[in-house]
């Protein structure tokens, strides 16, 4: 029942966060999401993941709000739709909802989750043993990719003006 | 049903990628098509009794989902940088 309530409030923040037009209401919406996100996680028993979520959340909900202020999006006035914009909203639902009901289909020969905690990948010690024994070169190519992006990042935003003698 | 309600939530971030008309929407969007598809997984691996591998598909979507973010904030101050604004039609002026 619990894990129901959890994804009612995170449909309704991703659905806010989708429609909102004032950036620091669909940022705040963003950061409830992932926080319910979080909650199923625990709900089912992957801790683990809650916390990395959780983690992840709060950062990215911390770095929207910085980027927003920096670009002056974040007190910036609501701006009207106009008709183009109802039209590509209009259309994005569709393909939204095409993206849902491929999923829905897809999933229909699995069986009906059950918010029953399992022992199995309850602990550390297993998620470890299997993530550098099975997956090793997955996570390696995973730290490259984050040391690449660091580095990638820096490169990219770099100032270009006039260096000071 | 706990299945479809991650594929909305992946759903509803193409939405919010293709309405909102700046880079931190497109973002925004992004996250949301992160957090769906990791939920996606997760509960895959409960349903089909590869718990473990789930969870694991899972961290690996998350973090490479930061790896995505962290790129698209840098494409941002490089636009801002350029044009003064954040708009997702002004993206052209990276390729400059």
């Amino acid at each position: 029942m619990i894990g129901w309530v959890f994804a009612g409030i995170t449909l309704s923040a991703v659905i806010m966060a989708t429609f909102e037009k004032q950036i620091r209401r669909a940022i705040l919406a963003l950061w409830v999401a992932g926080i319910g996100v979080g909650a199923i996680y625990l709900t089912v028993g992957a801790e683990f993941l809650a916390i990395i979520q959780w983690i992840v959340s709060t950062l990215i909900a911390i770095s929207f709000i910085f980027f927003s202020v920096m670009f002056g999006e974040y007190n910036a006035p609501v701006q009207k739709n106009q008709m183009g914009n109802y039209l590509l909203t209009g259309l994005s639902l569709l393909l939204g909802a095409g993206f849902a009901t491929v999923i829905w289909i897809g999933a229909k020969g699995l069986s009906e989750i059950s918010f029953v905690l399992s022992q199995e990948g309850a602990d550390l010690a297993s998620i470890g043993r299997v993530l550098t024994q099975d997956h090793l070169l997955s996570l390696e190519v995973l730290a490259l990719t984050l040391f690449l992006v660091l580095v990638g990042g820096g490169v990219v935003a770099r100032y270009e003006g006039e260096e000071s003698s | 049903m706990m299945m479809l309600i991650a594929g909305l939530i992946g759903g509803l971030g193409l939405v919010c990628m293709i309405s909102r008309q700046t880079m931190l929407g497109l973002l925004m969007g992004v996250h949301f098509l992160i957090l769906g598809s990791a939920m996606i997984f997760v509960l895959a691996g409960m349903s089909t009794g590869l718990r473990v591998q789930g969870y694991i598909f899972a961290f690996f979507i998350t973090l490479g989902g930061v790896t995505q973010l962290v790129v698209g904030y840098s494409l941002a101050i490089r636009l801002f940088f350029l044009k003064k604004r954040t708009s997702s039609h002004e993206m052209q002026a990276l390729k400059q």
